[in-house]
């Protein structure tokens, strides 16, 4: 099913309900982020470009305050209800939350890019109202993902894929780190894919993922590439491991118990399980290995995590994380790990919950990557 | 100009010491601790994160994009660094900054609390806590300075990062070539590429010159609306183009159309060089903005009745020049000025310079 924003704005009105809540306030302010859930993009589909706020009221009252003035013309093309364009942003909100009538508690959703400005506003206008979170409520609404938000996703899948193939034939020796970048980062936009999260970095022995630097391709350098470009703003994930010549028979050895660890964690996301029990499965086959110590930071942070923009939920694949896993929901799986033999390693993708089990956007098998250092 | 902001800087991240060695960030250090004195405090915390990164990144060199950022600064002695960055990542996260005590924050509240204890504060400087941080990340650290008597800075700051040292200049020069570079390669595609592969064709130059990052806003169609480049799919007829680049944490930008020459954009060439004349230290913003109006023409909405900025770690830095400005020109001001007209006829078009007020007059760049 497409997008409908009507759809959308009735289930949230239903839950400010049973939460009594009077108001709620999206706000995003352009910086966006993979991390986390963007609630204005979330309600509207519409990605802002600088200071955004949506105030819906439990009336039924909307309005979409709308910065800078001249991008009223996006922001119309999504959200077809009451808006206002303006430079102003602080005072447009004013008039707006002074003007609404809101009864019961307001609830502020995109509340890790407001700043304190905008908060100031809103407390000072919001009186003796009670501010709650409201992210958790947005992240609800969206966490089951459509019909057509799969399908975008599924086109970026393919997307990184052509994107792990441009990499395959740039990569050489007597290149930097960012130009490699660039190519694959620009070759998947060319694409089709609007914005694109990417992290590529080399080594002979990595210790972490990091953004691309100065540093000039090598012989026997291993080449990490986490690949994320999105379609109408839906994002997915890969993870690629590329050797420039021949893979050693550790790197190999490493390799596999990554992909086994992944397809360990395939397994074990089913209807009614946790997103606890995927990661602890993965890290099992890690910690069985001999590398219990490395299953924890600073050299592993998470299994996995949601994808952004859209909501986060299920949230990130951690042995902590009791949510129940869901038809519908997406998230990367990755089992990236650093192993003292080989260095960093990345090794995931992006799987959707179908039929009651998991299955992989991307339809190259998991592999690690060599190439030619001679181009 | 705002554009929209991309999920991560798709270039390259790294200090260059040959272009902004230490001692550069030293002198800058030295100006503010200088300024702290004369205005007794005893330590300044500059804030950065997505939000803004411009501020923190004047003081340490850290383009804080992904995580958050704090830098303490002693009234002498070197500064502090503290990152909201994960485990794993902290050792990178140093390779990108000038300052050599850098601390990954787990709890930010108490490690604040630490470094203003260790470093003796009772007066304390903010910079950027209003506008540069997440309100709920700034309340967790103001929990470290709640009981201590504390100032808003970030005026002060903003004055100092207005006037531009030659090192500046010399890295906003390669941002100006790669951004140049990009709309020569935007505007020149035949008919047939769409806007938004002419538009990956201009991104994959300027990454691979070593921009840090790209930002393009650019038409589909010719009423002058301009969207970002991630999604305008349209042909490449009547062209306009936005492209800011990021160098090292610094900006520049090339506006242009590939609209052929007219009457309007002789008449738009004619207000850029009386604009540019005009420029003069002790010149009133304001003024310069009503010596550069064209009768007779509509303006681009994206312009948004702006003839230009001050630019630099920061797209739009002091100060800035449109009708009702309350700003004068500074010596060793850096301008990104933008005049676009729309004639009914021949479409849109838009002159961009930038600038540097010497001493003598306007330099272009």
């Amino acid at each position: 099913m497409a997008f409908d924003r009507k759809e959308i704005t009735s289930r949230l009105l239903r839950l400010m309900h049973s939460n009594n809540t009077g108001a709620l306030i999206a706000f995003s302010n352009g910086i966006a982020t993979i991390a986390d859930t963007d609630a204005i993009w979330s309600l509207t589909r519409y990605r802002a470009i600088g200071k955004t706020a949506l105030i819906i009221a439990e009336s039924g009252d909307e309005k979409l305050i709308v910065t800078p003035k001249w991008d009223l013309h996006r922001a119309s093309a999504c959200f077809d209800g009451s808006k206002i364009a303006t430079d102003d942003f602080e005072a447009e909100l004013k008039n707006e939350l002074s003007r609404m009538i809101i009864q019961g508690n307001v609830a502020i959703a995109g509340k890790s890019s407001i700043d304190n400005l905008t908060e100031e506003t809103i407390r000072s206008l919001a009186g003796t109202k009670n501010l709650i979170d409201g992210d958790i409520i947005v992240r609800e609404l969206g966490k089951i993902r459509s019909e057509d938000e799969l399908h975008s996703a599924s086109r970026a899948a393919g997307i990184a894929e052509k994107g792990y193939h441009k990499l395959l034939e740039c990569a050489s020796t007597n290149m930097y780190e960012y130009e490699l970048a660039a190519e694959v980062s620009s070759y998947m936009r060319s694409l089709g894919s609007g914005d694109v999260f990417q992290l590529l970095c080399a080594s002979q022995h990595n210790l972490y993922l990091h953004h691309p630097t100065n540093r000039l391709l090598e012989e026997n350098d291993i080449i990490l590439a986490e690949l994320s470009p999105s379609v109408d703003g839906i994002f997915m994930q890969a993870c690629h491991t590329v050797v420039i010549g021949e893979v050693s028979a550790e790197l190999q050895k490493n390799y596999d118990l990554l992909i086994r660890a992944f397809e360990d964690g395939l397994d074990e996301i089913k209807l009614g399980r946790t997103v606890g029990q995927v990661a602890t499965t993965v890290n099992k086959r890690i910690e069985e290995a001999g590398y219990k110590e490395y299953c924890r930071p600073p050299y592993t942070r998470a299994r996995g995590h949601g994808l952004g923009i859209g909501s986060i939920l299920p949230g990130d694949i951690t042995p902590e994380n009791n949510t129940v896993l869901e038809e519908g929901m997406m998230f990367v799986l990755h089992p990236n790990q650093y192993l003292p033999e080989t260095g960093y390693l990345l090794c995931g993708d992006t799987v959707k919950i179908s039929g009651g089990h998991a299955v992989r956007l991307s339809e190259t098998k998991l592999a690690i990557g060599s190439v030619s250092g001679e181009k | 100009m705002q554009t929209l902001t991309p999920v991560v800087m798709r270039g390259r991240a790294a200090w260059d010491q040959a272009l902004l060695p230490a001692d550069e960030f030293k002198l800058r250090i030295n100006s503010i601790q200088q300024q702290m004195k004369d205005d007794q405090l005893d330590t300044l915390l500059v804030f950065g994160s997505g939000l803004g990164y411009a501020d923190l990144c004047y003081v340490s060199n850290y383009v804080s994009s992904l995580q958050w950022g704090l830098a303490a600064i002693p009234s002498s002695g070197d500064p502090i660094l503290l990152l909201g960055a994960r485990a794993g990542s902290i050792e990178f996260q140093r390779t990108l900054t000038w300052i050599r005590d850098v601390r990954r924050v787990s709890d930010a509240g108490a490690m604040t609390k630490q470094v203003l204890s260790d470093l003796g504060s009772e007066r304390v400087g903010i910079v950027g806590g209003l506008d540069c941080i997440p309100s709920a990340i700034y309340a967790r650290v103001s929990t470290a300075f709640s009981k201590l008597q504390t100032s808003n800075q970030s005026k002060k700051i903003r004055k100092l990062r207005r006037r531009k040292s030659p090192r500046e200049i010399e890295v906003i020069k390669r941002a100006i070539t790669c951004a140049r570079t990009s709309r020569g390669i935007l505007l020149s595609h035949e008919e047939g590429v769409t806007n938004y592969e002419a538009s990956t064709h201009a991104e994959l130059s300027a990454l691979k010159a070593g921009a840090s990052d790209i930002r393009i806003l650019v038409n589909k169609g010719d009423d002058g609306d301009v969207y970002p480049a991630e999604e305008a799919r349209s042909h490449t007829k009547n062209v306009t183009a936005y492209i800011g680049v990021m160098y090292l944490g610094y900006w520049a930008e090339a506006l242009g159309t590939n609209a052929a020459a007219s009457e309007v954009s002789s008449l738009a060439t004619e207000a850029m060089e009386r604009l540019i004349d005009s420029l003069k230290i002790g010149v009133s913003c304001s003024e310069l903005a009503k010596i550069a109006k064209v009768s007779g023409y509509a303006s681009i909405p994206f312009l948004s009745g702006s003839l230009g900025c001050g630019i630099g770690l920061d797209l739009a830095e002091q100060p800035t020049l449109r009708v009702g400005s309350p700003e004068i020109l500074e010596e060793n001001d850096l301008l990104s000025l933008r005049l676009g007209l729309v004639d009914s006829k021949s479409g849109p078009v838009i002159e961009s310079r930038t600038v540097l007020m010497g001493k003598k007059g306007p330099v272009l760049l």
